[in-house]
């Protein structure tokens, strides 16, 4: 059965990364549930799910003003986290509906979560707001151990997820979990290329935070 | 049982009872230190000695001109006016110097380019502008309430590509007519203490109290009668629906009065508890209306999304307003449309505010309505927000006030045009209308979680226990079916053509917006 998890963790992630951009957690066969539903081959396999829960997870992130709660996620369990993943691995989708997909996996708990919203914070070609909240999403599970994507998205072509880049950088730094006078010292540094006139905006408000 | 909050009256408890009471409208939950009460005018006009760079920050703007207001232009019909002379500069402070009349149309009054103004400065809500530094510069004759003005940051279109800064007099509210206005009364320094509210002098009455700080959180706990009799309990636990509701919000907290089923005779009076994180100053607004408003003027901020052309609003803003006049005319037949403004918001402030993720966003981008010089609701159009479709300022939202943190409505218009073809008809026009519903003062009929403060006896609830099929702990629409779900204030989107009750047209109809 774990082997069979891992082989899901695998097939999920696959389906999004192109190019793998953080190692596997090891903790992947713990996090991810046994799952009893086939993995469905084209192409790049992936967890089946039924449809009636696809259309509910769609409608959850349908709300006009209300975001469903963590618990709500969560309690859908290996097949929730298919069904968002296969939102947001569906190009025909709308990128309204995609963009929450991204934000709402941060309330899983699994480690392949974390795979994917590594993936799509970085992956050229990507909506640019979906990776933003890619990010967001994994800056909030992940803490410091999100570093090594954020400083990479702060060299990212598309400029709000160098905006995001840089606010999360400034939230680590408010909760005191990176070193501030580095991350004040990268900032500057950041902001000296920076061709965006309000991205330098936002590097100049984070600095200003004490 | 329609709030899921322990009866208690300590204090972390209320706080996290003004967490859950303003569910999915907009919170501000940080706790900062007491820095002690702030001067009046702190959030109004920046301290000059201490620059920060953030360019939209209203403490943050340092500008250096020739002359700061009129009077230190010393020649005989000079005023201190725009320069207009300089390349316009995004985000920079506007230049001000002496000069004579740029335009004919005279402060307060409406515009569409900055040379029709006396001052050269038309804010980009479309009000003619005069420069100040503080509230004294500005008119401040108490018998004309309606013109009573405040000091305050103000955005102006300086290009296509720049949008520029300036301090400058707005009036303090911007009401109909029929509105009657008190002066703002100084509130100061109060933690969880019973202010009066005056006696009714009509059907229905607005008051807002106006932080001067923003950084506590705050809310209305209770609303008695001066009989003693309660008629707001946010820990009110009893089965029965509230018959007022209030809501509290960033830079301000809104009481309205009726919000529900529940009818008060003139005269009656109110004490209101107000329960702050911290001693803060406030400025008190009333605002009561005798009669029913039928006309609703809207003012558009194009914020990263296409913009109108040769006057016209792009299709998908046209279609949102032909849905919006339909949900209207279904609501009531005195209900409709008046007149739109629309305004682009140009530069960097268009690419920051585009796309808004958190409370303070969606605040600092309604603080970009300062200017806006008439009676009407500020309809700010993004590309997306992170956790919304659309969003108010609050549940009421600050009605009659431009320019402060709950001054409007913003809707992700690229998020909710791309949900358009799986959508049934109508989504762009309910989406909006929601907002303008909550904005009035309206609740989600029932929340997704199951519970509820909205207070009106001909919405249906959707109870959880009987309507939650799946046992997920959510509601979809399709669990409410003819349990709330038709009605534009449930919290999800994408049923066909959902309507008002009459209960809430009500509301609607006496708020303080509507002409």
């Amino acid at each position: 059965m774990i082997a069979r998890a891992l082989a899901l963790t695998s097939v999920l992630a696959a389906s999004l990364v192109s190019a793998p951009l953080a190692a596997q957690d090891s903790t992947a066969a713990q996090d991810t549930p046994a799952l009893d539903t086939p993995a469905v081959g084209a192409g790049s396999a992936r967890l089946t799910v039924r449809p009636e829960l696809r259309a509910r997870v769609e409608r959850a992130l349908l709300a006009i003003d209300s975001a469903p709660s963590a618990a709500f996620w969560q309690g859908l369990g290996a097949e929730g986290l298919a069904a968002l993943v296969s939102v947001l691995d569906d190009a025909s989708r709308p990128v309204g509906l995609r963009r929450r997909a991204a934000l709402a996996l941060r309330h899983d708990r699994s480690a392949t979560s974390i795979t994917i919203l590594e993936s799509l914070a970085l992956r050229a070609g990507e909506d640019e707001l979906v990776s933003r909240n890619a990010l967001t999403a994994l800056t909030e599970r992940r803490g410091r151990e999100a570093l090594v994507v954020i400083e990479r998205a702060l060299g990212d072509r598309r400029a709000h997820v160098r905006e995001g880049a840089v606010l999360a950088i400034g939230t680590l730094r408010e909760r005191g979990l990176i070193d501030g006078a580095r991350a004040a010292a990268s900032l500057v540094r950041v902001r000296a290329r920076e061709p965006e006139l309000f991205v330098r905006e936002t590097i100049d408000r984070v600095l200003a935070i004490r | 049982m329609r709030l899921r909050v322990a009866p208690t009256s300590t204090a972390p408890l209320v706080l996290l009872a003004a967490v859950t009471l303003v569910g999915c409208y907009r919170t501000n939950v940080r706790t900062e230190p007491d820095a002690g009460p702030p001067t009046p005018d702190a959030w109004r006009a920046p301290p000059p000695d201490a620059p920060l760079p953030d360019a939209w920050s209203p403490d943050a703007f340092v500008p250096v001109s020739e002359c700061l207001r009129d009077r230190d232009c010393p020649s005989t019909g000079t005023f201190c006016i725009q320069d207009l002379s300089l390349a316009p500069r995004d985000l920079a402070a506007v230049p001000l110097r002496c000069g004579a009349p740029v335009g004919a149309t005279t402060t307060g009054l409406e515009c569409d380019s900055n040379e029709q103004c006396d001052h050269g400065m038309c804010a980009l809500g479309g009000g003619c502008l005069a420069p100040c530094v503080t509230d004294d510069d500005c008119f401040s004759d108490r018998t004309r309430l309606d013109l009573l003005e405040r000091c305050t940051r103000v955005p102006v279109v300086t290009s296509d590509s720049a949008l520029q800064f300036a301090n400058a007099c707005v009036r303090w509210s911007d009401t109909p007519a029929e509105i009657l206005a008190n002066e703002p009364i100084f509130v100061t320094r109060f933690t969880t203490e019973r202010l009066p509210v005056e006696p009714l002098r009509s059907g229905a009455r607005l008051v807002h109290y106006v932080a001067d700080a923003r950084d506590d959180e705050r809310f209305v706990s209770s609303i008695t009668t001066s009989e003693g009799e309660v008629v707001f309990d946010a820990f009110g636990l009893g089965s029965e629906r509230q018959p007022l509701v209030v809501a509290p919000f960033l830079d301000f907290i809104p009481v309205l009065i009726p919000n529900g089923d529940r009818d008060f005779a003139v005269g009656t009076s109110f004490i209101a508890a107000l329960e702050t994180s911290r001693t803060t100053t406030y400025r008190r607004i009333v605002m009561d209306r005798t009669t029913f408003g039928t006309s609703l003027d809207l003012n558009f901020y194009y914020v990263g999304v296409r913009p109108p052309r040769a006057g016209e609003p792009p299709a998908i803003v046209q279609r949102m307003l032909r849905e919006l006049e339909i949900l209207f005319a279904a609501t009531s037949p005195d209900l409709r449309l008046g007149r739109m403004r629309h305004f682009v918001v140009p530069g960097a402030t268009a690419r920051r505010f585009e796309f808004v993720e958190g409370d303070d966003e969606v605040g600092q981008l309604f603080l970009l309505s300062a200017g806006a010089s008439r009676p009407s609701v500020n309809v700010f159009l993004i590309r997306s927000g992170a956790d919304f479709l659309g969003i108010s300022g609050g549940a009421p939202g600050l009605m009659g006030v431009h320019g402060a943190q709950g001054s409007g409505i913003a809707i992700g218009l690229e998020d909710l045009e791309s949900f358009l073809p799986m959508a049934p008809e109508n989504q762009l026009g309910t989406v909006i209308g929601h907002e303008l519903g909550h904005f009035t003062g309206l609740f989600h009929t029932t929340e997704l979680d199951g519970t509820s403060v909205e207070p009106f006896a001909d919405t249906p609830l959707c109870d959880l226990a009987t309507n939650d099929l799946d046992g997920d702990g959510m509601l979809l629409p399709d669990e409410c079916t003819g349990a709330g779900a038709e009605n534009v204030m449930f919290w999800g989107p994408f049923v066909p053509s959902p309507r008002f009750s009459a209960r809430q047209a009500r509301i609607l109809q006496q708020s303080m917006v509507l002409r």
